[in-house]
C-alpha cells in the first residue's frame, strides 16, 4: 500500500502541494506579523475610512435634490419593521403566559370539581364544590338562606309596586337577619 | 505486462482529470436535508426545530453557531451531519440561525445577540419542548456566545458544550505582534467598521484566511486526487460551499468583541457586563464539556483550555481531538466522546 501511494502522482502532488502551501503561508504570516506593516495597515485603514465617509456624506447630500433614497433611508425603514416585530414578539410572549395561566386555572378548577378538594385551588367554585361535597349540611343551610332572602325580596318588590306610597310588608332588621 | 499496467494507470489518471474538469459543470449537491421546522423568527434569525426520530431524552439541545459563517456545516448531508446524528440518537434539537445581517443591523451588539436572540431563543425552545432543562452547545465563536449566555442565564441550562471555542484572547500564536498592538490601542479599526456599518463578508473571509491559510490551494489537489470518487467529490463540494460562505458581521458586535475580548480579555480577566448583568464565567455551574482540536489553526488550544479553570461547574470534562477546526461536525455519526458524555446528562425518558 505505501508503495502504491508513493507511485501515485496525484497523491504525490497533493502531499507536495500541502507542504509548499504550508511553507508559503508561514512566510506570508511572518511577513505580515511585523510592527511596520501593522502600523502601515492601521494608518491606511483610517485614510480609507475618511475617504469612504466623505463619499457617503456626498451621496447623502446629493440624495436630497435628486430625491432618491440612500442606504440609510432603507435601513431606517427596516429598523422600524424590526421594532414592530419586537413589539409583536413581546405581546406574543405575554399572551402565551396569560393563556398558560388560564389553562392552569381551568385545570385546577376541573380538578377541584372532580375531587372536591384541590389544596391549591382557592376559587369560589372550588370552595363551593368543597363545601357541598365535604360538608353537605353546611351547604344545605347556605342554599336555604339564599331561598329565604329571595322570597322576602320578591314579596317586598310586589308590595311596593301595588302600594308605592305605603308598603305594608316592611323589611325589618329582624327579617333580614336570617 | 508492464506496458498494460502503465496503460491502466494512464487511463485512470486521465479519468481523474476528466472528472476534475467536469465537477464544475455539475450543479451543487443539496445541503441540509434533516427534517426541520421553524418555531420562532426574529429579524433575520430563525429558530429551527429538528424533531427526534424517537424521543429518548427529556433535555433538548440548543445549538449556537458562529457569527462569521452559515451553520450549514452542522447539517451538510445525510451521514455528514451532527444534527442528524443527534436526532437519530433521540434528542430534540434546536438551532438558532442568526441569518445574514444587513446594513440595518450595524448597531446590533454582542449584548443584543445574547439577550435579544440567544436568551429569547432558549426561552422559546423551552416553551416549545415543554422541557424543564436544556443543553446549550456552541461552536467556535458561537461557543464564546454560549459561554457568555450561560453566565447570565436565568434559564435552566443543565449542560454546556463548547466546541473549539475561543475564550482566552491574551495571545494569538500566529499574529502575536498584531495582538500586542491591538491591546496597546495602536491599531484601531473602529472608524473603518463605522463607515461600513456591517463588515462585508469578503473582509471576514480574508481575515480568517490570513489567520489560517493566506494561500489556499491544497484542497484542490485533494479533490484532484479523489476526483473519481463521487461521494468524496460531493462531500468536498458541500464543505467548500460552507467554507466560502462567510457572512457580514454587524459592526457594533465586532467592535465590542475587539474591545471586550481582544483588548481587555474580559472572559479571563473578568469585568464582562452584559446589559447590567455580570458575564463572569464563574457564574457557570452547568455540566461542562469542552472540545479542542489538535490541528486547529484558527482556534488553538491555548485559547480554549483556560475556560476549565474559570467556571464553577463541578462536572467538567476537557476533550482533545485529533482533528481540525471543522472535523467534528463532518464525521457522520455522533462522536464517541459525545455519545458517552451527553446521554446520561440528558434525563433519559423512562
Amino acid at each position: 500500500m505505501p508503495n502504491k501511494s508513493r507511485k501515485d502522482p496525484y497523491q504525490k502532488l497533493k502531499l507536495l502541494g500541502s507542504k509548499k502551501e504550508q511553507q508559503m503561508n508561514q512566510k506570508i504570516q511572518e511577513l505580515l506579523n511585523k510592527k511596520e506593516y501593522i502600523q502601515s495597515a492601521a494608518q491606511h485603514s483610517q485614510v480609507i475610512a475618511h475617504k469612504v465617509k466623505k463619499i457617503q456624506d456626498s451621496v447623502e447630500k446629493l440624495s436630497v435634490p435628486f430625491n432618491i433614497p440612500t442606504k440609510k433611508d432603507v435601513a431606517n425603514v427596516a429598523k422600524l419593521s424590526i421594532q414592530i416585530e419586537e413589539k409583536i414578539d413581546d405581546m406574543d410572549e405575554k399572551l402565551f403566559y396569560l393563556i398558560n395561566e388560564i389553562e392552569e386555572l381551568k385545570q385546577k378548577t376541573k380538578k377541584g370539581k372532580n375531587t372536591g378538594d384541590s389544596p391549591y385551588d382557592n376559587t369560589s367554585t372550588a370552595r363551593n364544590n368543597r363545601a357541598s361535597s365535604n360538608r353537605p349540611y353546611a351547604a344545605k343551610r347556605v342554599n336555604e338562606k339564599k331561598k329565604k332572602v329571595s322570597s322576602l325580596f320578591i314579596a317586598y318588590l310586589r308590595d311596593s309596586l301595588q302600594n308605592p306610597k305605603n308598603p305594608s310588608s316592611k323589611l325589618g332588621e329582624r327579617q333580614w337577619q336570617i | 505486462m508492464a506496458n498494460l499496467e502503465k496503460d491502466d494507470r494512464f487511463k485512470k489518471d486521465s479519468s481523474k482529470w476528466e472528472h476534475f474538469l467536469n465537477i464544475w459543470k455539475q450543479p451543487l449537491p443539496e445541503i441540509g436535508m434533516t427534517a426541520r421546522e421553524a418555531v420562532w423568527k426574529k429579524n433575520k434569525s430563525v429558530l429551527w426545530y429538528y424533531p427526534p426520530v424517537e424521543k429518548k431524552y427529556n433535555v433538548p439541545i440548543f445549538l449556537i453557531y458562529s457569527l462569521v459563517n452559515k451553520p450549514t456545516i452542522l447539517d451538510l448531508a445525510p451521514g455528514e451531519s451532527i444534527i442528524e446524528a443527534l436526532v437519530n440518537e433521540g434528542f430534540q434539537v434546536y438551532l438558532l440561525d442568526f441569518g445574514i445581517p444587513g446594513y440595518e443591523d450595524s448597531g446590533t451588539s454582542i449584548d443584543d445577540y445574547l439577550t435579544d436572540y440567544i436568551e429569547k431563543g432558549v426561552q422559546r425552545a423551552l416553551r416549545h419542548s415543554k422541557a424543564l432543562e436544556i443543553t446549550v452547545m456552541g461552536f467556535c465563536l458561537g461557543g464564546t456566545l454560549a459561554a457568555m449566555y450561560t453566565a447570565i442565564a436565568d434559564e435552566p441550562v443543565k449542560n454546556l458544550i463548547l466546541s473549539v471555542t475561543p475564550i482566552d484572547f491574551s495571545g494569538m500564536p500566529t499574529f502575536d505582534q498584531w495582538a500586542a498592538e491591538i491591546k496597546k490601542g495602536n491599531v484601531n479599526f473602529d472608524e473603518l467598521i463605522d463607515v461600513y456599518g456591517t463588515v462585508p463578508a469578503d473582509f471576514i473571509q480574508a481575515g480568517i484566511r490570513l489567520t489560517t491559510s493566506p494561500l489556499y490551494f491544497s484542497h484542490y489537489l485533494s479533490l484532484l486526487n479523489k476526483a473519481d470518487d463521487k461521494a468524496y467529490v460531493e462531500r468536498w463540494r458541500r464543505f467548500n460551499t460552507w467554507s466560502n460562505g462567510h457572512i457580514p458581521f454587524a459592526g457594533a458586535a465586532l467592535k465590542q468583541l475587539m474591545e471586550d475580548l481582544g483588548r481587555k480579555n474580559k472572559l479571563v480577566n473578568g469585568g464582562l457586563n452584559i446589559k447590567g448583568r455580570s458575564g463572569d464565567l464563574q457564574n457557570i455551574t452547568a455540566n461542562l464539556l469542552v472540545t479542542c482540536s489538535m490541528h486547529d489553526r484558527l482556534v488553538p488550544e491555548e485559547m480554549i483550555r483556560p475556560v476549565m479553570d474559570l467556571v464553577s461547574s463541578r462536572d467538567k470534562k476537557y476533550q482533545l481531538l485529533d482533528a481540525g477546526h471543522a472535523t467534528m461536525t463532518e464525521t457522520g455519526g455522533l462522536p464517541p466522546y459525545l455519545k458517552k458524555w451527553l446521554p446520561k446528562r440528558s434525563d433519559p425518558v423512562k
